[in-house]
């Protein structure tokens, strides 16, 4: 009876999500890794953008402001490279989940698999914090 | 934030197990914390007076059709916005939810669904960003078309 269960368990766990999960994993794989090129060309392209005319959008949105202060200019420059920065961590997390994912489903290695859950959860733990301090300006803006 | 460093001698799946239950758990979070946020945001959108716009005419329209037209734009965008999100949260949500239950009770049809949702809720972003990257190579052939007809 004991046994039944073990074999029950193994079968549930054994070798999952690894043999009737792969297809769920691939897809998961496939469009991570969509996200992740992407984004990396959307950044390339911000990157030249810049460089070009880095300068005068910076100073035009520092204008645009409704609170604007005259060393605005400065502040949204570091808050520019910090966005970027972390935009750039969060490709890299998915990036390395989206490898992981497939390295993991091809050689059937569970290690790998939930590594990539690692860094699904870092990503997540990245959208809560994007997406908590979206809430914080939007609630800033409708009790104003 | 740095992931684990994992013995690849060690072929046991609880840390499979381990991982995708905290992932789930944090996803839950996350599809509240978004779904939240975008919510707020529509309703700041809604509920705010709209600034005067000074929107020039342009093509034969008058100027209060150009700053009506700029309102709706802004409104449009606001409810596009939101049933992304609904939608994001509803595949996210979903994940969180059957995730938890598959990995507690050992379901592992429902854990395959779980992924199914989580995959449904990276293709949505998938999609969302092919259309960014459309859309900014379209303004830039637009921007390069413009400039060389002397617009």
């Amino acid at each position: 009876m004991i046994q039944d269960e073990e074999t029950q368990e193994k079968s549930i766990f054994g070798n999952n999500p690894l043999e009737s999960n792969e297809n769920a994993l691939l897809q998961i794989s496939k469009w991570i890794r969509q996200i992740a090129v992407i984004g990396f060309a959307i950044g390339s392209f911000i990157v030249v953008l810049m460089l070009f005319s880095g300068a005068q959008i910076l100073k035009a949105f520092a204008a645009a402001l409704p609170a604007s202060l005259p060393g605005m200019y400065p502040i949204l420059v570091v808050l520019f490279f910090i966005l970027f920065f972390l935009a750039a961590l969060v490709l890299f997390y998915l990036y390395k989940a989206s490898q992981l994912l497939f390295r993991g489903v091809q050689q059937k290695d569970s290690v790998s698999l939930a590594q990539a859950f690692v860094y699904i959860k870092s990503f997540f733990i990245v959208v809560i914090i994007f997406s908590a301090l979206q809430l914080i300006v939007n609630l800033s803006n409708l009790l104003r | 934030m740095e992931p684990f460093q994992p013995q690849h001698t060690n072929m046991s799946t609880d840390p499979v197990r381990d991982t995708v239950l905290s992932a789930a758990k944090i996803a839950g979070i996350a599809a509240i914390v978004s779904l939240a946020g975008s919510l707020v945001g529509v309703a700041a959108t809604l509920l705010t007076p709209a600034p005067s716009i000074t929107a020039p005419a342009q093509e034969g329209f008058d100027e209060q059709t150009m700053q009506q037209l700029v309102q709706s734009s802004t409104y449009i965008s606001a409810f596009i916005s939101l049933a992304i999100s609904v939608l994001a949260f509803y595949f996210l949500f979903r994940f969180s939810k059957l995730a938890k239950v598959a990995i507690n009770s050992g379901d592992n049809s429902r854990l395959g669904t779980a992924l199914q949702s989580l995959a449904g809720y990276f293709r949505i972003w998938a999609v969302i960003m092919f259309l960014i990257i459309v859309l900014f190579v379209l303004s830039l052939i637009g921007g390069i078309v413009g400039g060389a007809m002397g617009g």
